[in-house]
């Protein structure tokens, strides 16, 4: 009697394999596996979203067959939400999307301006889409970005590694969709984002981070070049490796490498007003040193360069926090945090009106650069 | 409770595995009277109230070292032994069917959301009750081989993610108050079935029992208050936004090229559902038994598969039916009846004989 | 469900063998009585012998089967001597006595009134002598047939270690042991099993560590085991095996002395059975089908990676197949960037879902497998051919199947062979873990983990946990688990399995 069980629960197996079934509809040949989404809000309400997606049609080198060379399909659709517009693709693809491959969301200058509450929770809550995809503001539209082409083929399916980049370059804010919704639920909701854009040079189009926006309750509210960017990125403690340069009085311009990075951040209330201490401790290579060939690196000239490293730190970051806080732009590196964490009665004072109390806090930035290594001494001779 | 032994090594290593499923599966709802700092002092809050919950047990089963619950209430009252005993039964099976529809909402919510595997809860169930029938040997020989990649999966999440703690992400402790978190912490230890699973089997267990059970303790904290840390400084508010949390965790835990291993990491969270029904069953099966001679094992674990089944096929397809069954204060009553107050009513009864 | 309806199908087919309850005959005085019984048992057989002769007025006859007696022996050291030998003064049994001790004593003699017994041992080789007036029939061992030489055994390669292996025949693989243990408390047992075979069963112990529990509970399983014909040592396995059911043998095999002996040493029962050169050793514990005995004759650092190598092949061999199809159908998004797209195209343009192509692909392997496992050597190598060439790259060109299966089907192939004894759970549970891959992702998959798991827990062949050292935990044989201590220090105390339970 066993037996029979056992062997007709493995024939309804073996049949249910090889027969059809709809679980066959979750096979990874019928997904249309989508690589980027950009969003772009209309006019009329509803939004256009642009798909990547792999294109299957493109066979593998052992296998003959003429198709397209492209590795990826745009797919451009509308509907009054995200969620109703990405689906819409089914109806003349056949294939349901896959997100969990998604790797990039990109929003668009509209959307950004009017809110991304309504654009974000589709993502947020989907289990399939990760929590670390990155979310990236285009420069005007979003399927500008998704669908340039060069000499035919689509530029943008490796968009992530560009924002990938950030671990390498101080002038890149990165930002996953999980520490969106951790910013976005603050009560201010303020956040960074980078800004996409396309440069032409030379008949060749290139995907570019050259800004960060800044967004405040969840809107776009202003943008940072790559210089304050860089500043953002110590502010907020997120800088692993990287570069920046300054001007010496000599006219020297210098350029240090990143080796590491440690920031402490503290608050203190002081005659009822919050006063904060950003610590900076960098330990840098020197990299490059334009037009100060002539003189040696001697303990003295290493006390200066570090002098100078610290001095234009402390001036940017301070000049961007004030920036942030007295222009009641953004609360980008989260400092009202801080008073939450070691104030909290006071946040529950100030809670309904927080930019407020940022803008009369005072902000001090104190840096300490140790340059570990020179490199090789380039002297000239006489 | 039958004649076999195992060791407490064993028997708290299943204990750790069951209770690591409610950690894994554990559902901000549960928490939304405290902030997120509060988790972590809430994880360790709780275990002190399961210490204070098993006082009543410690006491009974110092005298009465071989004998369980059931069999020290069977002493004094044959009836009563009977009654406890589906009682008992009741409350277990009601912790099975709440921990198979939350796997079941697990699942759907984060395997199959596109198709409907309603199935796999039957799977889950028909390989629960062949654990059941193999006996509490095998349980406890499989959980102590299950710690291994379960703590490793563990380990994995906490050092990938260490590196990536913002500390502004943390609020405040006590910023509620301290009764809210006092109340989470209740109902966290409400949902600890194993209280019960200790009150039932803890004769089974040969060895040093108290040392084991402070162990079991320790760890339990230890790991979640760990797994919190880490899920608070990560994720931040991010987490009260997530049905289960602890998964999008895994999802953030990336190891070279494999940014995704979330469904690797989870899937090993299923040896812990595995022994949670199966020990939850065999309980059940034991004690039905133990009263009702006549009736087999094999078919009382069969008809408890199969009403198991329906009941939880039942749920499956509703949201709104699980948050009804899934009710921290049913919980709270039963665990703490089962676990607490008839234990200590058994304990003043057996000192009043005594002195008399 | 005694009288269920299969089992009244199974005996209208089948007869039950039942022990013979025949009454001892004993022989007779008569000598043409006895040769008429031996005639009559034995049939016209042509290779049963009779050699009639009289000598000093008394009926002698030598009966002996044709191929399995030493003709030279017989002659020579037998006959001669009883021929030469005079009976003039003997009468009744007192003749086969005599006839007995002018046979040189280095000939193995034996005695016995039971004339079945006599037939019995004929058919052993034994060459049976009567005589006229006598009672007793008397035996000597003369047996001389063809067998193998012992030659490496082709199911246990190794680097290192002896090229011997067990052959057919019980004498010289029980010779074998002995050479490796010049101790008396090497013991053997002699069983016979088999109504019709009698085969003959040598049950091997030390003396001085094996648990009198686990020996006669050994014995006992297999004097009660119920078979007619014992083919091959495979037909004792299963009664001497755990009762519940599971994919694993709690009954280790091999066809090395060397290694048979290292088990007995460690308290454990052989059992060797005559006509098979595979040993059975009881009880077998899960990872001991992860070690080998190169662990022990090389470096302990290398026995370590080894035996690490062998887990993670058994492991990929296992699980490997089941997680590629769950992966693709439920957990897309722990494929690596740099691989979905190839993964993508190629799976896109096979015409099965990918559960059924994997079915496919493992089942055309294991008949490709089993066709170079019965396939005359002499055509060996197109089977090798036809697999590589049509079946791998015929198919992935064809689009049948794509190119990440086959890589799948490959490793998984090349990896069950590192572990060969564990081969037959690790095909079937492929299988399982393929279809279930398929229907529940890598849920499933674990759900399904947790049933073998649970189910190789619950084995305690003879009081002995199948998955010790592990669980329970006994740290102390953990000095032989993965890592292996040097023989400096494992030498100074031996392992007895009697201490695992």
């Amino acid at each position: 009697m066993n037996k029979i069980i056992v062997a007709v629960v493995v024939i309804f197996a073996i049949l249910f394999s090889f027969g059809g079934s709809e679980i066959y509809k979750n096979d990874i040949s019928n997904r249309l596996i989508i690589q980027g989404i950009g969003i772009d809000k209309e006019d009329d309400g509803g939004y256009t979203v642009t798909l990547q997606a792999i294109n299957t049609s493109t066979y593998s080198a052992s296998v003959q067959e003429s198709g397209s060379e492209e590795t990826v399909k745009i797919y451009k659709v509308h509907g009054d939400t995200v969620y109703t517009a990405i689906k819409s693709v089914v109806s003349f693809e056949g294939k349901i999307p896959l997100y969990s491959q998604n790797r990039v969301i990109v929003i668009g200058k509209a959307t950004a301006l009017g809110g991304i509450e309504g654009v974000i929770d589709f993502f947020a809550r989907d289990a399939h889409n990760g929590p670390s995809v990155y979310v990236a503001l285009a420069e005007n539209r979003a399927d500008e970005i998704l669908e340039a082409k060069n000499s035919g083929e689509v530029i943008a399916d490796s968009i992530d590694d560009t924002i990938e980049a950030a671990q390498y370059n101080t002038g890149i804010f990165k930002l996953e969709l999980y520490e969106l919704v951790n910013r976005y639920r603050d009560s201010e909701a303020c956040f960074a984002m980078p800004v996409l854009s396309l440069e032409e040079a030379e008949g060749q189009k290139i995907v570019q981070i050259k800004e960060t926006a800044l967004f405040c309750n969840a809107k776009l509210k202003s943008t940072l070049n790559g210089d304050e960017t860089s500043m953002l990125n110590f502010l907020c403690g997120r800088v692993y490796n990287g570069e920046f340069s300054y001007k010496t009085d000599e006219n020297e311009k210098v350029a240090m490498s990143i080796v590491n990075c440690n920031v402490y951040r503290t608050v203190k209330i002081l005659d009822g007003t919050p006063h904060y201490t950003v610590k900076i401790k960098l330990s840098t290579d020197v990299a490059e040193i334009y037009n100060g060939i002539e003189k040696s690196l001697d303990r003295q000239r290493l006390e200066e360069l570090s002098q100078y490293a610290e001095n234009y730190l402390k001036t940017e970051s301070e000049k961007l926090l004030s920036k942030l806080y007295e222009g009641e732009v953004c609360d980008a590196p989260g400092y009202s945090r801080l008073i939450f964490q070691k104030y909290p009665s006071v946040y529950r004072d100030n809670e309904e009106n927080l930019n407020a109390l940022m803008a009369k806090s005072r902000y001090s930035v104190e840096v300490e650069v140790k340059i570990r290594r020179v490199g090789h001494e380039f002297v000239k001779t006489l | 409770m039958s004649k076999s032994k195992i060791s407490t090594f064993q028997f708290f290593s299943m204990l750790f595995l069951t209770r690591l499923l409610t950690t894994f599966t554990y559902i901000p709802s549960y928490t939304k009277d405290i902030e997120l700092s509060d988790l972590v002092v809430q994880a360790v809050l709780r275990y002190l109230i399961c210490v204070v919950m098993m006082i009543p047990v410690y006491f009974l089963f110092k005298r009465n070292p071989d004998m369980n619950i059931l069999d020290i209430v069977r002493n004094k009252w044959a009836k009563g032994g009977k009654i406890l005993a589906v009682f008992y039964s009741a409350v277990l099976f009601y912790f099975t069917v709440t921990t198979v529809s939350r796997l079941d909402l697990f699942t759907g919510t984060i395997v199959f959301p596109e198709t409907n595997v309603n199935y796999f809860l039957v799977f889950v169930i028909l390989i629960g009750c062949y654990g059941a029938y193999l006996g509490i040997e095998a349980l406890g020989r499989s959980a102590v081989l299950s710690v291994i990649p379960v703590t490793a999966a563990l380990v994995f999440i906490i050092a990938t993610l260490i590196g990536k703690i913002d500390f502004l992400n943390y609020t405040p402790v006590f910023y509620k108050g301290v009764l809210p978190v006092f109340k989470t912490a209740l109902n966290a230890a409400g949902r600890t079935v194993e209280l019960v699973m200790i009150t039932l089997a803890i004769p089974v267990a040969s060895g040093k029992k108290t040392k084991s059970f402070f162990i079991w303790i320790f760890l339990q904290a230890l790991v979640t208050a760990s797994l919190f840390f880490v899920e608070v400084g990560v994720m931040g508010n991010f987490t009260n936004t997530q049905l289960f949390p602890v998964h999008s965790l895994a999802a953030l835990a990336k190891f070279s090229m494999f940014g995704r291993l979330d469904p690797i990491i989870t899937g090993i969270w299923i040896l812990c559902a595995f022994l949670k029904v199966s020990f939850l069953l065999y309980l059940q099966g034991d004690i039905l038994h133990k009263e009702f001679e006549n009736l087999s094992k094999k078919t009382i674990l069969a008809g408890l598969g199969a009403l198991s089944s329906v009941i939880c096929l039942y749920i499956a397809g509703s949201v709104q039916r699980f948050t009804v069954v899934d009710n921290s204060l049913a919980k709270l009553i039963a665990t703490a009846l089962t676990a607490t107050v008839i234990p200590a009513v058994m304990l003043v009864l057996n000192r009043r004989k005594k002195y008399e | 469900m005694k009288n269920s309806w299969f089992k009244k199908r199974i005996e209208e087919i089948t007869v039950q063998d039942e022990k013979s309850n025949k009454e001892k005959v004993r022989v007779s005085a008569d000598l043409q009585k006895n040769k008429a019984y031996f005639k009559q048992q034995l049939g016209e057989s042509f290779d049963v012998k009779y050699r009639d002769c009289t000598v000093s007025g008394h009926d002698f006859v030598f009966v002996m089967l044709d191929g399995m007696c030493d003709h030279l022996l017989i002659t020579e050291q037998i006959m001669f001597p009883v021929i030469n030998t005079d009976f003039s003064d003997t009468n009744g049994d007192s003749i086969v006595y005599k006839a007995a001790d002018g046979v040189s004593a280095s000939i193995d003699k034996s005695i016995t009134s039971d004339i079945d017994k006599a037939i019995s041992e004929m058919l052993s080789g034994n060459l049976v002598l009567m005589a006229q007036g006598a009672q007793f029939a008397v035996l000597f061992g003369v047996q001389s047939f063809a067998k193998r030489s012992p030659d490496e055994p082709g199911t246990e390669n190794q680097e290192r270690g002896s090229r011997e292996g067990f052959v057919e025949n019980f004498k010289d693989n029980i010779a074998m042991v002995r050479r490796r243990v010049r101790s008396p408390v090497f013991k053997i047992k002699t069983l016979e099993v088999g109504t019709t075979s009698k085969t003959r069963v040598c049950v091997c112990y030390m003396s001085d560590r094996t648990d009198g529990k686990l020996l006669d509970d050994v014995v006992e399983r297999i004097k009660n085991a119920q078979l007619d014909i014992v083919a091959g040592s495979g037909f004792i396995q299963p009664f001497l095996d755990d009762k519940k059911a599971s994919v694993f043998t709690c009954v280790g095999t091999t066809e090395r002395p060397d290694v048979f002996t290292a088990k007995l040493s460690e308290g454990k029962v052989g059992i060797i059975v005559d006509g098979t050169p595979d040993a059975l050793i009881v009880p077998h514990l899960f990872i001991e089908n992860f070690h080998s005995l190169d662990d022990y004759l090389k470096r302990p650092y290398y026995a370590a990676f080894v035996r690490t190598l062998k887990i993670i092949s058994f492991m990929f061999s296992v699980f490997l197949p089941g997680l590629y199809v769950a992966i693709c159908t439920f957990h897309q998004e722990m494929i690596p960037e740099t691989m979905v797209f190839g993964i993508t195209s190629q799976e896109s343009k096979t015409p099965l879902p990918i559960v059924a192509e994997a079915l496919l692909i493992h089942l055309v392997y294991e008949i490709v497998r089993e066709a170079g496992l019965r396939m005359p050597k002499a055509v060996g190598h197109a089977v090798s051919i036809v697999g590589a060439l049509v079946i791998g790259e015929s198919a992935v060109t064809a689009g049948i199947i794509a190119a990440p299966m086959l890589i799948v089907v490959g490793l998984t192939a090349v990896s069950s062979f590192v572990v060969s004894s564990l081969y037959e759970p690790v095909a079937v549970m492929r299988f399982t873990f393929i279809i279930i891959g398929g229907m529940v992702g890598i849920y499933g998959i674990m759900m399904g983990f947790a049933a073998v798991l649970v189910n190789m827990a619950s084995l305690s062949p003879y009081n002995t946990p199948f998955m010790s050292p592990l669980s329970p935990t006994k740290i102390g044989a953990w000095r032989d688990l993965v890592m292996r201590e040097s023989w400096v220090n494992m030498g100074k105390r031996r392992m007895e399995i009697s201490k695992m339970k």
